[in-house]
């Protein structure tokens, strides 16, 4: 059985370490380690973004990289956005407008916005879908999601 | 995914002697998004995975008069949003670009895109032994095959799901890989093979070599180039069928056409017929017509794939029209 | 100012934007273990033996089970025919026949590759059309006439072996409707459609968590539709008394008719029984996609009989439904989906037969519209063709043939808050239907479609709640109603806090626990709003009642004269009033009770139905309601890829009162887009041995972001007819958004290249195959 591997990183801005088996993917090391359960598994296999994160400032899907390879790297994940007593703007405008129903794509969806907005922070409808077309939505359409991302746009511009 | 040992690859030259001379011994893993999805079905079960993203130097894009310089280590994100790529080299900016997903273009390599494996779903069954895994069956010929070859086909009829692949070889590309033995050099276009030469590989690559780097001379002035790329929704998907075009012009004429098509064969096919169609000739919507014509005259439909031919020959006709 | 009406935020919405709402497979309980199932690698087998000698010997196995470790007992929704592991048989690929709990899913896994089972196989049997003969090559269920039914179907002489439904619609004389075609100049429009292999694909997998307590009883968490129905078959799979059984529904990842069963929270209650520990199982996506319940295709054989002036004057109609190894929740849809023959208009004579019958592939579940939007692609692709054959609008030859207000649909049922007319008239207008599309430059043509459906609400039905006020005038809410995502928790809260006058932050809801929430039949059939609602409603009358009466002698007054509003008691038409909290006492070191009693109102908002008669369709009243709704879709196709564009979409529907209008404006966009995907580009593939082929989110298509049109051209219409038995008028909308829209679809590609498909979905190949055959004849395939 192969060694686990020792890992030290970032992860919302916190120093993070932990053991891991190399086969382990950081999405089963986020949720089943670190208990960082707002990354969702919606596929296991790259096809639907619901556990996307931001790797050095990349979105990233968590089940397509393997948990052995964040030593050194910075993380983002949902559960580093809101603070104790605010969410984030991206938050806010996703609960403003309406932009979910189940809730299970939405962690993925606001990662992917974020992504986006903190490279281009004024994008337009097309760009929002190209850059959101990783993230599977079965509830809602996408329409008040691309609202959102519009609304998240204004508030941090 | 089964338990392997994880090494972190220091350099280049140490890569050889960290990978078995056995296919089902050692992976190497770049971005792995197609790598950990055929562990993560058990279609693989290496004993031992080498990083290959610990190496310096092989994410780096070089351009300059002579050409451009792509590391295989440079995602398919860096090469889309790349200024000199996307005017200069725009079918491989428009074909990288219209990979998979974000997610996956941001850590999906050049490298991994070239020697991606298929996506037939018998092959990426783990309970089924085909052909191309060894065993005596290719299921497609019988079985469900509306994805798979109109050309180059046998005995395995999987078609090479790599859209960058198509692209550069239109451009011209070579690629430099190496192994135990040193370093060497090929044109892109000979780095794939046909089923025929070895049902169960997708290009030359021996288990314990390495693709390092991809080299695409200079386009000539006048040079246009575009990628069309055909599939059921705008995101995700393989290409149903797709064609890179890139075509010296002088004056209103096409003097040099170089057309190489994706998701239609098991390598990324180059259409001699469709470039004769062209070479030489003024670009009018009669002879883009019979490009398309020519680009499938010998297509060999399965039962389920016939509408391939159809797309085939649109969207080269579309792509020269385009291109004009 | 009152909530009820307005676009109140999602009261569950914070914990979904911050990761932090708890899913099913985000539970975690001590000592927990993870279970795997061993599927059937063949449609059709005998199992001779299964050996889990190897399996239970492996390190980190704590559990296995076969048929043996279970109790007797079949089941199903209303034809008992389904054990949880099979026994002698398996009857499509994927059934399991073992389960294993072990320290780690990938240990779980592994072992279930050593239980060694020894299958014959048998000749498997697709074809629906050779599984309804009398003769058929294969029998699927030898004991069928021993399976407990818990309906009747239509009486014939001799039942096909492999039929579980048949329903007869018997409605005026159809004969006489084609001879009058026939005979006044009129037309006869006879053609089959097809509907295919769909998916629920919700982003979250199906699973559950069990754990049993040491008096012997079960707690269940699973993402469900219905606790109690949950707790009911986990009652009777595992022969337990249904106190015994205590059901709690997480959030929910989605549902649409798909998250009704208790396949696999029953396994894992028996492993976790003989393992002595919680066992975890959640289904990878391909097992979700290959072996839970789908959408099972119909055929539909068609004829319309037709004056020249386009009234349809009768129809006669032939159905199959393509059933799977089992009948499952599908039982009902050969009934249910003949709502739509009639559908919103006037039929003189209307004559059905429908069936199911078993085959040897997936079973058949519930997805969204139950049926109806099968038939809805069949009928309303009819309704265009007519059009055309008349030469007479399609809008306009919907109206002509609309039943009116208080007029009964050809099986009976009352046509009540019937929209039909404004759905379609709002929607028409938002498309600009008047406008021709305009002309593209080849390859690209456009074209505007159009469809109405209706969608009815199941009974006989019911929904209870209770409502407690707490001494600071907060109200709690206990109902086992679940939100999947279509805002149920929202509108009931929205209601709480207008019925007594608080802000929303003061009403709390205790979410579904059998333990603690009273009966609710079923997040299903479009029927919270409307049967949830009402019974809070009524259970808020009844509370406040209670505050009334309680409050009447420290006021002076008589409980009719008194209003309770905003935390106080008032005497009607007097500055006199108390607090609620004036009703509590203190007692000595127990803080605050209630002066009398704890103050809970109860309801329970029942509906009766007399169901039809399986012979004739004929019956009283047979639904809650029916809901009304309208699609419209401009088109773009490319004739040399067959690609289809949705450029523009418009979907009008009738809720009654919009109890939350932004989430009416949200199913009206998830609907068109679910509704989109089944048309265009879902398909599950099966191979020659009766395996999907295609059980990945890569393979089987679900719309991303870019299938949907811009923002400015995606429409969203809310028509409200109150119902007279609704809550404020309200109906339910989670279906009726998926019904008109392939036929919507399906009408706006005819409009743009004049060719029709049949059958679903349209894809690529389909639509360049018809081009060409279009061109090659020099006609429109189907006009």
């Amino acid at each position: 059985m192969p060694k686990k591997v020792h890992v030290q990183t970032t992860i919302n801005g916190e120093a993070v370490e932990y053991l891991c088996e190399p086969r382990q993917s950081l999405l089963e090391v986020l949720r089943d380690v670190l208990h960082l359960t707002g990354a969702k598994e919606g596929c296991n296999n790259g096809n639907c973004g619901a556990c996307s994160v931001i790797l050095d400032g990349r979105l990233v899907n968590s089940c397509l990289v393997l948990g052995a390879e964040l030593e050194g790297k910075s993380l983002e994940t949902i559960e580093g956005l809101a603070e104790p007593e605010q969410l984030h703007p991206i938050q806010d405008a996703f609960l403003e407008n309406a932009a979910l129903q189940c809730g299970i794509c939405t962690p993925g969806f606001i990662m992917a916005a974020k992504a986006l907005l903190d490279q281009n922070p004024n994008p337009t409808e097309h760009e929002i879908r190209y850059w959101l077309a990783g993230n599977l939505c079965r509830c809602t359409g996408y329409d008040k999601i691309v609202r959102a991302v519009q609304d998240a746009a204004q508030t941090t511009s | 995914m089964e338990n392997f040992a994880y090494v972190n690859a220091a350099d280049v030259e140490q890569v050889p002697s960290l990978l078995s001379d056995d296919w089902t011994e050692t992976k190497m893993i770049a971005g792995g998004t197609d790598l950990l999805g055929e562990l993560k079905e058990y279609i693989e079960t290496p004993k031992k995975v080498v990083n290959l993203k610990s190496i310096p130097g092989l994410d780096k894009i070089n351009a300059d008069a002579s050409g451009l310089a792509i590391g295989a280590l440079v995602t398919l994100t860096d090469i889309a949003a790349h200024p000199t790529i996307q005017h200069h080299y725009t079918v491989l900016a428009e074909a990288a670009g219209s990979v998979a997903s974000p997610q996956i273009r941001n850590v999906g390599t050049l490298g991994g895109n070239l020697c991606q494996r298929p996506r037939c779903w018998y092959y990426r069954n783990p309970d089924i032994i085909c052909l191309k895994k060894g065993g005596d069956t290719c299921y497609a010929v019988e079985g469900l095959n509306k994805y798979h070859a109109i050309f180059g086909g046998g005995p395995v009829y999987i078609v090479h799901p790599s859209d960058t692949a198509p692209a550069l070889i239109a451009l011209g590309a070579t690629a430099k890989i190496v192994g135990p033995n040193g370093e060497r050099t090929m044109p892109l276009e000979d780095f794939f093979v046909l089923p025929d030469v070895n049902p169960q590989r997708e290009n030359v690559l021996e288990p314990n070599e390495v693709l390092t780097e991809v080299h695409v001379p200079q386009p000539k002035m006048g040079t246009k180039s575009t990628y069309l790329k055909v599939r059921e929704r705008g995101s995700f998907d393989f290409a149903l069928s797709s064609v890179a075009a890139h075509f010296e012009m002088s004056g209103g004429t096409c003097s040099k056409a170089n057309v190489v098509l994706g998701g239609v064969a098991p390598i990324p096919w180059r259409s001699v017929e469709a470039e004769a169609a062209l070479n030489g000739k003024r670009i009018t919507d009669a002879v883009a017509k019979q490009a398309g014509e020519a680009a499938v005259a010998n297509a060999e439909p399965m039962t389920d794939n016939g509408y391939k031919v159809t797309l085939t020959q649109n969207i080269v006709s579309r792509a020269a029209m385009r291109l004009a | 100012m009152a909530v009820v009406g307005t676009s109140t935020k999602r009261i569950d919405g914070i914990e979904k934007v911050t990761g932090t709402a708890e899913f099913t497979t985000d539970i975690v309980l001590p000592r927990m273990i993870h279970a795997k199932l061993k599927r059937s690698p063949y449609a059709h087998a005998k199992i001779l033996g299964i050996d889990t000698s190897k399996a239970e010997q492996m390190p980190g196995v704590r559990a296995v089970i076969t048929a043996a470790d279970l109790p007797d007992v079949r089941l199903g929704v209303l034809t008992l025919d389904e054990h949880l592991l099979a026994h002698d048989k398996t009857r499509l690929v994927g059934e399991p026949v073992a389960a294993v709990a072990a320290d780690t899913p990938e240990i779980a896994r592994a072992a279930c590759e050593q239980i060694e089972v020894e299958y014959e196989e048998l000749a498997p049997l697709f074809d629906p059309e050779e599984a309804i003969k009398l003769d058929p090559p294969v029998v699927l269920h030898e004991e069928y006439e021993e399976y407990e039914k818990l309906l009747e179907i239509a009486e014939m002489d001799e039942r096909p072996p492999n039929l579980w439904q048949a329903y007869r619609i018997r409605h005026g004389d159809i004969d006489d409707a084609f001879k009058k075609a026939e005979d006044e100049g009129g037309y006869i429009i006879e053609n089959r459609y097809a509907t295919g292999y769909v998916h629920t694909a919700c982003m979250e997998p199906h699973g559950a968590v069990a754990q049993w307590s040491s008096d012997g009883s079960l707690t269940l968490w699973a993402g469900g539709q219905s606790p109690y129905i949950a707790r009911d078959g986990l009652a009777k799979a595992l022969d337990l008394s249904p106190s015994k059984v205590r059901v709690i529904v997480p959030f929910v990842g989605g549902a649409f008719g798909g998250k009704l069963t208790v396949k696999e929270g029953a396994i894992a209650a028996s492993l976790a029984h003989k393992a002595g520990r919680p066992v975890k199982i959640i289904l990878t996506r391909a097992e979700d996609l290959a072996a839970t319940a789908a959408r099972t295709p119909f055929i539909f054989d068609i004829k319309d009989a037709v004056t020249k002036d386009g009234i349809l004057i009768g129809r006669k109609v032939t159905s199959i439904l393509w059933g799977g190894g089992y009948s499952g929740e599908g039982i009902l849809k050969p009934i249910f989906s003949t709502h739509l023959y009639p559908g919103s208009y006037r039929l003189a004579a209307l004559w059905v037969d429908s069936y199911g019958v078993y085959t040897n592939r997936v079973s058949g579940g519930a997805l969204r519209g139950y049926g109806c939007a099968e038939s809805a692609w069949a009928v309303e692709t009819q309704m265009d063709i007519i059009a055309r054959k008349c030469d007479i609008d399609a809008v306009e030859l919907r109206i002509n043939n609309l039943l009116t207000e208080g007029e009964r649909t050809a099986i009976t049922m009352p046509a009540h808050a019937f929209s039909a007319h404004e759905c379609l008239t709002k929607c028409a207008d938002a498309i600009e239907w008047e406008t021709p599309s305009e002309s593209l430059e080849s390859p690209w043509y456009r074209g505007k479609g159009i469809a109405l459906g209706n969608k009815y609400s199941f009974a006989p039905t019911a929904s209870s709640t209770e409502l407690k006020v707490h001494e600071d005038a907060s109200c709690e809410l206990r109902t086992s109603a679940v939100d999947l995502g279509q805002g149920a928790y929202t509108i009931l809260t929205q209601i709480v806090a207008d019925e007594f006058g608080i802000e929303i932050d003061q009403v709390k809801l205790v979410t579904p626990d059998t333990a603690i929430t009273p009966f609710d039949h079923v997040a299903g059939s479009s029927r919270q709003t409307f049967h949830t609602g009402n019974a809070t409603r009524m259970a808020c009358d009844d509370a406040k009642r209670q505050i009334r009466e309680l409050a009447a002698s420290k006021l002076e007054a008589d409980p009719d004269d008194l209003e309770v509003s905003g935390g106080r008691i008032s005497v009607k038409g007097s500055s006199k009033s108390i607090e609620v909290e004036d009703l509590f006492v203190v007692e000595m070191l127990a803080g605050k009770r209630p002066a009398v009693d704890e103050i809970i109102g109860k309801a329970t908002w029942e509906v009766t139905a007399s169901p039809h008669d399986p012979n004739t369709g004929q019956g009283e009243e047979p639904m809650a309601y029916m809901g009304h709704g309208a699609q419209a879709a401009e088109v773009e196709v490319n004739v040399e890829t067959g690609q289809v564009r949705i450029r523009r979409f418009v979907s009008a529907i009738d809720v009654g009162k919009a109890m939350n209008p932004q989430g009416v404006e949200m199913q009206n966009y998830g609907g068109g887009c679910m509704g989109i995907g089944i048309a265009l580009h879902e398909d599950m593939c099966f191979d020659a041995n009766g395996e999907m082929t295609n059980a990945s989110l890569m393979d089987y298509k679900i719309p991303s972001i870019v299938e949907m049109p811009l923002n400015e051209y995606m429409e969203s219409i809310i028509v409200e007819v109150p119902h007279q038995h609704g809550p404020y008028g309200a109906k339910g909308a989670g279906e009726i958004v998926v019904v008109p829209t392939s036929p919507a679809i399906g009408n706006a590609i005819y409009d743009a290249i004049g060719v029709r498909i049949w059958d679903q979905p349209l894809t690529p190949e389909k639509v360049v195959k018809a081009w060409k055959e279009k061109q090659a004849s020099g006609n429109g395939s189907g006009s």
